[in-house]
């Protein structure tokens, strides 16, 4: 036998009858690998957005800026005008009160002296009332 | 201009309304091949309901590349490819058998009828799946040694000899008895 006649004998098989049922088989099959993909996607999209929230969220709503500490901002005074500070609070205090012109005249005294011995080169001025 | 369009141009524009969701132009597509592709994977598997398989997976693949398919160039090789692939894929999935030694038992002509002897389908279908396919695909599909030693990831020799013993095998049983004229 030849190999173009064992060809011929191949060939002239008959084809298989194609099952009339497989195509609305195939027809449901592709239906749900339609759904199949489209619940991929959604899921995917889903833990998308998961994953991409966080980072959206820091970059579209910056947290606040640190405010600054008031106390910590605040200028502090040096140890030695501490007790000039304390002498004009009993000051502004003895004013408000309305002290003695006595009392007043002894705070004033005792703030004059503390500036003097005191190594402050700038001496604080009394808060205003 | 090319004279393929024209031929193909029916094909391209069922293809181009199956992308836009046409169930009509899928089954027409369906109905224009699905018989040759079945037609395929029957003659490699030997079996009705893989050969069913084999044709669902290779529509739905196609449906699944519709976007990736040329509307220049024939569907059907594309097809048919995709089906003998699928074939090989279930071959490699199979416990490996000894095809040497089941085309040498073969040749104990007790086991086959004279009716099977006369019948080159039933010949075929005795041969094992392995030698089945590399026949189908050489002489019938026009696959060079090459595509089938590197779909089954063996060398052309392996396919060359395989071939060559199982055509051996097919002509001895399809020749006349008392006529025989062995292949050497």
């Amino acid at each position: 036998m030849t190999p173009e006649s064992l060809q011929a004998r191949l060939a002239a098989l008959p084809e298989p009858s194609l099952p009339p049922s497989l195509w609305p088989r195939l027809h449901l099959a592709r239906v749900r690998q339609r759904e199949r993909r489209r619940r991929v996607i959604a899921g995917s999209m889903a833990v998308l957005a998961l994953v991409a929230l966080p980072f959206v969220y820091t970059r579209i709503v910056a947290p606040p800026a640190p405010q600054p500490d008031a106390f910590a901002a605040a200028p502090r005074a040096p140890l030695h005008e501490e007790p000039l500070r304390i002498v004009d609070r009993e000051l502004q205090h003895a004013y408000e009160r309305g002290a003695s012109e006595q009392e007043l005249q002894q705070l004033w005294q005792r703030r004059q002296a503390i500036a003097r011995s005191g190594s402050a080169s700038v001496v604080p001025q009394p808060f205003e009332i | 201009m090319d004279a393929r369009v024209p031929d193909h141009a029916p094909e391209a524009h069922l293809l181009r309304r199956a992308r836009r969701g046409d169930q009509a132009a899928f089954e027409a597509l369906y109905q224009a091949h699905a018989s040759a592709v079945h037609a395929l994977a029957f003659r490699l598997t030997s079996n009705a309901a893989e050969a069913e398989d084999i044709v669902q997976e290779t529509f739905l693949r196609m449906f699944g590349f519709l976007s990736g398919l040329r509307e220049d160039t024939p569907l059907r090789p594309w097809l048919k490819r995709v089906a003998a692939n699928l074939a090989i894929d279930r071959l490699r999935r199979l416990p490996r058998t000894g095809t040497d030694a089941e085309l040498e038992g073969l040749t104990d002509e007790a086991r086959m009828s004279p009716a099977d002897a006369a019948d080159a389908e039933a010949l075929l279908r005795r041969l094992p799946p392995l030698a089945r396919t590399v026949v189908w695909l050489h002489e019938m599909e026009g696959w060079s040694h090459e595509d089938l030693a590197r779909r089954f990831g063996h060398t052309a020799s392996w396919s060359k000899s395989l071939l060559s013993r199982s055509l051996a095998r097919l002509r001895a049983d399809l020749e006349p008895r008392g006529d025989a004229s062995h292949d050497p």
